[in-house]
This record gives structure tokens, C-alpha cells and sequence, in this order.
């Protein structure tokens, strides 16, 4: 459960065939918000529309792989943690997968479901804790710039200077 | 992770003249064969004319998902497959060279948990004596094998009775 708010952590699922997509349904609607796409292309629009935590793709689809399709959620929507599955493992899906997907996870099915539950969990609270050190960056970034235009920071300025630089580049990073 | 779930084999039984797929469970409790799901004849006929790597692509594709849909049954009853269980009747038609053996050992470096174990028969629905089936990969413990021994007959009549399975219909193009 997200500790910010009530919601439950929100997942996209993507896969082509709908039966496979009712039975994640079934299985993990208590724990998560769910949406659902049966193609990349519904699936980036769904990324463009909605905040999504997690995103979880089958590898092997018409018109879009996993990989390719993780590599443009990627550019729509960052902060979104990215899950690769698929009974279609070859090294190939696999590079693909790390460089231009980076993915979090690379599952092959067939999944235990408990750990499939486990897995996303784990991935909500890696997005969550993604967002709480953005924003610790965030406020350190600021207090760093407050405190050199406002003559606090003493015999410590450049210090201060770098501590900024530094904020700055991991996030942009 | 430890589970209070009932352990279970979970049989995926290959008819490669039918190119159709049936999925059940066995109790590693009790003993008791549970059909599961099926898929329509023809099910797997992506695979001819393809070239060698996409032949063993589609097969791997298409039986792991053959696999996660008895998985997530089995667990809806409260079950958890500890080991899976692969039988080919027989050699695909029209298939490349050792294309079973292949098949096989990418199952078994890919699929960890649960372990697979993955044999094949002498002939066309040739699966009811466990004596005459040849392992590719990953031998069986004497437990799994009593009880896999015990329910082949049972299993290999229920193939004849299309309506004891949920039917899962072929996916409209060829992923």
C-alpha cells in the first residue's frame, strides 16, 4: 500500500492475449489499481494519461516487443518502475530488455503468483522510494540555494557550492 | 518462500499430431488428478515452416503460457505446483532436427522454480507407462515419480473427454 495516500499502488499489465490479462486481474486486484493494455500502442497511451507506478509487459507481442515497448514508457514516464515477462527468454530479449528498457525485474513465466505479488510490492515501494529521495534532492537543492544568495553559509560557500553541483547532476541523472 | 498451499505436480501433455496442449495437476498429498485447462487442436501449428529458432521461440512462447495459466489455476485451488511436468507423446511433425531435446534444455536454464522435468513418449498419445517415456531433463524424485506413475492411465483417458477441461481458445494471430 502506498504510505502517502489510501490508493493502492497503481499497475499497467500488458499483454496480447486477454485471458492472460484476467488472470493477473484476479489475482493481484486486491492489492493494486489496475489498468490494462493489449497492445504497446494502448499501453504508451495509458503511460500519457495516467500516473503509473509500475509497469508490467509480456515480451513477445504483434507490432511492439516488451522491450521496445518499456524503452518509450521509459521516455514518457521515468519514474515508472518497468517489468519484463515472458516465456519468449533468449539473450537477445534480455539486452534488449536491460538497454532500452531498463528494466527493474525480468520474470519468466510461469510466475509463482505468490511472488509475483511479492515482486510488484517490491517494485511500488522502489517507485515510492524513488519519488521520496526526488524530493529530499529537491528540498536540499533549495535550502543549498537559498543559504549561498543570502550570505549563510559562512566559511563554508564552497562547500555549499559543490553540495549544489552535485544535487543538481544526480538529478539530472 | 514457504507456502501453506497443498504441493502439486502440474502435467502438461503435448499431442503432436493433434498440436493441442492439456494442463492438469496431482496432488502430492492426496494423489487426486485434477484436469485443468486444454487448448483447441491446431494449437500449435505456428511452428511449421518456420526456420529452427523460430520453431523452439513460438514452442517456448506457447507452453510457458500453457504453463502460467495451469500455475495460476492450481493456485486458485489452493495448490502450488512444485515441479512441471513436460510429456510429448511423440516428435512434432514437420519439426526441425532435435527440436524436443532443445525445447527441453531451454525449459530447464530458464525455468528455475518450479524445477521442470520433460519427457516423451514412443507414439501417437503413448503416455499412459511412465517405464516407456524417455527423460530429456530433470529426473524425477521417488515421490513424484509414484505419483506421477500412478495417475497416466487415468490422465491419458481424460484426454479422450474434451469437456472435462476449460478450453482456452488459440490466440487470433501467431504470437
Amino acid at each position: 500500500m502506498n504510505a502517502s495516500t489510501s490508493e493502492p499502488p497503481s499497475i499497467l499489465l500488458v499483454d496480447d492475449e486477454p485471458e492472460i490479462l484476467h488472470s493477473l486481474k484476479g489475482l493481484l486486484r486486491r492489492e493494486f489499481t489496475l489498468h490494462t493494455a493489449e497492445t504497446g500502442q494502448q499501453a504508451l497511451q495509458i503511460l500519457r494519461q495516467v500516473s503509473i507506478q509500475v509497469i508490467m509487459t509480456d515480451q513477445r507481442m504483434p507490432q511492439m516487443t516488451g522491450a521496445q515497448l518499456l524503452g518509450q514508457a521509459r521516455a514518457i514516464s521515468p519514474d515508472t518502475i518497468r517489468i519484463l515477462f515472458t516465456g519468449y527468454a533468449d539473450i537477445k530479449a534480455v539486452v534488449d530488455a536491460v538497454n532500452e528498457g531498463q528494466v527493474y525485474r525480468y520474470l519468466t513465466k510461469p510466475w509463482d503468483p505468490d511472488e509475483l505479488v511479492e515482486i510488484l510490492t517490491s517494485a511500488t515501494l522502489e517507485h515510492q522510494r524513488r519519488k521520496q529521495l526526488q524530493a529530499i534532492l529537491q528540498t536540499a537543492r533549495g535550502l543549498c540555494e537559498r543559504m549561498l544568495q543570502s550570505d549563510l553559509v559562512g566559511g563554508v560557500q564552497d562547500e555549499v557550492t559543490k553540495l549544489n553541483d552535485q544535487i543538481q547532476q544526480i538529478n539530472e541523472v | 518462500m514457504p507456502s501453506n498451499k497443498t504441493p502439486a505436480l502440474l502435467v502438461v501433455v503435448v499431442l503432436s499430431e493433434q498440436q493441442q496442449w492439456f494442463v492438469a495437476g496431482i496432488s502430492l498429498v492426496d494423489g487426486i488428478l485434477d484436469c485443468l485447462v486444454r487448448s483447441e487442436p491446431a494449437n500449435l501449428d505456428a511452428y511449421v515452416g518456420a526456420d529452427p529458432d523460430e520453431q523452439l521461440s513460438f514452442l517456448r512462447h506457447r507452453l510457458s503460457g500453457a504453463m502460467q495459466r495451469g500455475v495460476d489455476r492450481l493456485w486458485g485451488k489452493s495448490a502450488k505446483a512444485t515441479r512441471i511436468i513436460l510429456i510429448a507423446d511423440q516428435e512434432l511433425p514437420d519439426s526441425a532436427p532435435d527440436l524436443l531435446p532443445k525445447l527441453a534444455q531451454h525449459l530447464e536454464v530458464w525455468m528455475t522454480r518450479p524445477p521442470i522435468s520433460f519427457f516423451c513418449g514412443r507414439g501417437k498419445e503413448q503416455i499412459e507407462c511412465f517405464s516407456e517415456l524417455r527423460c530429456l531433463v530433470g529426473q524425477l524424485t521417488p515421490t513424484e515419480q509414484v505419483c506421477l506413475e500412478k495417475q497416466l492411465p487415468a490422465l491419458k483417458q481424460k484426454l479422450a473427454v474434451p469437456t472435462g477441461w476449460e478450453v482456452i481458445a488459440k490466440p487470433s494471430d501467431s504470437t
